[in-house]
């Protein structure tokens, strides 16, 4: 592990009963890069994102978080300390408007602003992720797309160091990908580390420095993308696995 | 615009409580049956706001339904109770009944609070059976004024009392929707885990919650222990008073501020106009109503209100801020 | 000593009997409903009074009437499943059972007024020529009424085994418990089978309560001790296991008639609801999980 990196994940194991999901996984994110997680379907990438947030405990292994150990801590404390993260199967806290979403996250993140300035900010992060028009409508009454984009904006609103995203691309056209991918330049570019989960590989191509291949549970790759996605042993995961091989690179740009 | 309607509010609510302060002394002109009818009636309403507003912030607000809420009101009635028929000055006997509700929630929520969500209600619902069997073993007597007590009984400070811990259980309830910890119990509410992962730790909110709710039923309790003149002590701690709690707090609007307020007097009206002559089936009658609001109106008064005033402003309702 | 030992160990063992058959229909209903219906206790009173009218009425034995307050139960509870429970179905599970308990604490209430108008809120009993009967085990001493109600308690939990294991309406019943979304892939009429379930279990609090009649008073405030019993016994014995819940019933009759022997029997209550809420605490994913 690098001494500078501000994420790093030592030997992690998980086991669902006889299931082992996430077996001796290491991997390192430096700050203010873009991390891939990538592998096919049950490879224990959505387990290991949930082992960093603090959703799960591991059953062997270490977290450290800005050199600062986190593996015992609860969610709630890892938030404070910069970990956010977005949920695969999006989750808003539904009789709250979008707007309270963010504010909850946002009173209660990184650092503890007033309650006007709290306001103020939430207000600014919807209009940002363009759901300004819709603040005041309760989370159930989004659609699909804007509830997407409420849970990245309720993830910024701690004020994250790190910012988990668990497949933030499914069930998005490709305009919606293009706007979602230009953000994520546009937030790293503020100083966040991104890393994300996601099964759009042309996206990763284009979004990611680094990617961590994972099957049935361990690392198996590790390292830029082309490189990575063009080895044998990934191409055959995912061919083995029933789903589609990454394609060859199509182009997605990110502005 | 906000400011001006958020002063026109307290305005309101200002000149409400000095009407109402100013109450027993405007009654005094009335008749003296009248007067004490009128006095009574508020009286109980007080007593029910505050019974049911408690259970609000902890159930309404914190999405934790209490089912023993019963115990900590029997708590605070019997503690208060007790020691003020000891000769102890009141100003000391409620804090102490108060106290008492509010350990006992903080022993009893401690454990139960980290039950799987609906769990808590039947865990809530044994321990508060366990302490109405105790306190049935232990003050198996019933509690009557004694005679000098009962000659220099005066309504006046009873009704004081109870407008005093009404108005605090509401304040919480207004506090708590416009504090930082509101919001917290509000996501807690929501997804425990989905707070979490926005940083708001799920228990303690659960637990502080839990012990301000125990702590101000305790201080309904102390009312109806200084207010009744003759009562069993397990009496107080009958599954009744938590089914008024969930009742009036269902009818005016659950996790509102002002929902138990409204629920209360509507509550009191109907007993009132059913006592006339229909004293057997008014349990009936709730509990049926009671379903009702459960099955088809989860929303209660306030949310029906509300939708009204939203289709009343026409093109303008959704437009929030 | 040992003898007044043994003697509570008898009794507790005959109460404990009717403890396992009243948790039985609740634990079933939660099983393959994911709904807690709080107001059981109140379902086995009604058997209770299903018994008691028929005695008063008609002078009908009790181990008979049982028999009526089953289909009786049965029906009032596919008319509560209908009118009441049936719109949580779709609910998300948590939802489900958070109304359920609401709806089940209205209703409890709803039945012990309607029994008080109709039956007044005296205690009763069933009394046939031989309920003093007892039967001599050396100088412990059996109820024979109590025995039988055992008994019967015992074969109706044999019976509804059967039922769940070797008929197709049983086997739809459990292969809904196990996995809703994969029965109804499977073709099972899921409407059909949580009514059934549902009804079922009231049947069977229905007979509880006309066992209970035999040894115990029947009164329309007896609702709420009988869920209490309910859940604790489920707690105990774990769910979804009908011969686990019988054997949790004769653990906690056993366990509270040990108590009221050496705390009193002001206390013997308690010391099961204590019980059930530190085995709450040790697991507080809760005992239910299958």
């Amino acid at each position: 592990m690098s001494a500078e990196s501000l994420l790093a994940v030592e030997e992690l194991a998980k086991a669902f009963g006889g299931l082992r999901a996430v077996i001796d996984v290491s991997f390192a994110v430096a700050e203010g890069e873009i991390l891939g997680l990538i592998g096919p379907n049950g490879s224990g990438k959505t387990t290991v994102l949930n082992l960093i947030a603090g959703a799960l405990r591991p059953e062997t292994g270490r977290i450290r978080m800005g050199g600062r150990d986190v593996t015992t801590l609860p969610a709630s404390a890892r938030t404070r300390l910069g970990i956010a993260r977005t949920f695969q199967i999006v989750r808003p806290l539904p009789a709250l408007t979008a707007l309270d979403n963010v504010m909850v996250a946002r009173l209660y993140g990184r650092d503890r602003p007033s309650h006007a300035a709290a306001h103020e900010e939430s207000l600014r992060l919807l209009e940002l992720i363009g759901l300004g028009h819709k603040a005041g409508v309760k989370a159930t009454g989004l659609t699909l797309t804007e509830r997407k984009q409420l849970e990245i904006a309720r993830a910024l609103a701690t004020h994250p160091r790190v910012l988990l995203l668990d497949e933030p691309l499914g069930g998005l056209n490709p305009t919606e990908v293009q706007t979602i991918l230009t953000l994520f330049a546009r937030i790293r570019s503020d100083g966040v580390t991104l890393v994300i989960v996601e099964h759009n590989v042309p996206a990763v191509r284009a979004l990611c420095e680094r990617v961590v291949v994972l099957n049935s549970g361990r690392r198996i790759a590790e390292g830029g993308p082309e490189d990575v996605l063009a080895r044998r042993e990934v191409i055959e995961v995912y061919l083995g696995a029933g789903s589609a091989p990454p394609p060859p690179s199509r182009h997605v740009s990110v502005t | 615009m906000m400011r001006s309607r958020r002063f026109g509010a307290l305005l309101a609510a200002g000149t409400a409580l000095a009407a109402l302060a100013a109450l027993p002394r405007l009654a005094s002109i009335l008749p003296a049956a009248a007067e004490r009818s009128l006095l009574t009636w508020m009286l109980l309403v007080f007593l029910y706001t505050a019974l049911a507003q408690s259970w609000n912030l902890l159930s309404g607000f914190g999405g934790q339904v209490n089912l023993g809420h019963a115990a900590f009101f029997g708590l605070g009635a019997v503690i208060t109770r007790t020691l003020w028929l000891k000769g102890t000055s009141l100003i000391l006997a409620v804090p102490a009944g108060v106290g008492a509700a509010a350990t006992a929630g903080l022993i009893i929520g401690a454990p139960t609070l980290r039950l799987y969500g609906p769990y808590f209600a039947i865990g809530t619902l044994a321990a508060a059976e366990i302490m109405r069997i105790t306190t049935s073993n232990l003050m198996p007597e019933v509690s009557t004024l004694p005679e000098p007590v009962l000659a220099a009984y005066n309504l006046i400070p009873r009704y004081y009392l109870a407008l005093a811990v009404a108005v605090l259980t509401v304040a919480a309830a207004w506090l708590l929707t416009r504090s930082r910890f509101g919001y917290g119990l509000a996501a807690v509410r929501e997804d425990e885990t989905v707070a979490e992962a926005s940083g708001v730790r799920a228990f303690p909110h659960k637990l502080m919650a839990f012990v301000a709710s125990s702590a101000l039923a305790g201080a309904a309790g102390a009312v109806f222990g200084y207010y009744f003149v003759s009562f069993y002590p397990q009496f107080a701690f009958s599954p009744l008073w938590t089914f008024d709690a969930l009742l009036i707090t269902f009818l005016g609007g659950v996790g509102t501020v002002w929902g138990p307020v409204a629920g209360a007097a509507f509550y009191l009206m109907l007993r009132e106009a059913l006592a006339l002559r229909l004293v057997e089936v008014h349990l009936l009658i709730f509990g049926i109503l009671f379903i009702i609001i459960v099955v088809a109106l989860p929303g209660g008064f306030v949310e029906a209100w509300r939708a009204a005033v939203a289709r009343g402003l026409g093109p303008r309702a959704g437009h929030h801020t | 000593m040992n003898t007044i030992l043994l003697q509570n160990g008898v009794f507790g063992l005959l109460t404990g009997g009717l403890y396992g058959l009243g948790a039985v229909g609740l634990s079933l209903v939660f099983g393959v409903l994911t709904m807690l219906n709080v107001a059981h206790g109140e379902l086995i009173m009604l058997g209770g009074y299903v018994s008691v009218w028929l005695f008063v009425f008609w002078r009908v034995d009790p181990f008979l009437s049982s028999l009526a307050a089953g289909p009786v139960l049965f029906i009032i509870g596919a008319l509560l499943f209908q009118l009441l429970f049936r719109r949580l179905v779709s609910f998300r599970e948590e939802t489900k059972i958070k109304n359920s308990i609401l709806i089940g604490f209205g209703l409890a209430l709803v039945l012990q007024t309607l029994a008080i108008l109709v039956w007044e809120a005296d205690e009763r009993a069933v009394t046939p020529a031989y309920a003093g009967e007892v039967l001599r085990l050396g100088s412990v001493v059996v109820p024979i009424s109590r025995l039988l109600a055992l008994l019967l308690a015992f074969i109706v939990l044999g019976g509804l085994h059967l039922f769940l294991t070797r008929t197709r309406a049983g086997t739809a019943i459990r292969a809904t418990a196990e996995d809703e979304h994969g029965a109804a892939l499977m073709g099972i009429p899921i409407g059909t089978t949580f009514l059934t379930a549902f009804a079922l279990g009231s049947a069977l609090a229905g007979v509880a309560g006309s066992l209970v009649s035999v040894s115990d008073a029947i009164s329309p405030a007896i609702g709420l001790h009988w869920t209490l019993k309910a859940l604790i016994v489920i707690v105990l014995g774990g769910m979804g296991n009908v011969f686990g819940t019988f054997v949790g019933g004769l653990f906690l009759g056993v366990t509270e008639s040990m108590s009221g022997f050496l705390l009193g029997n002001a206390y013997r209550e308690v010391v099961g609801l204590a019980m059930f809420l530190i085995v709450l605490s040790v697991r507080p994913q809760g005992l239910f999980a299958r």
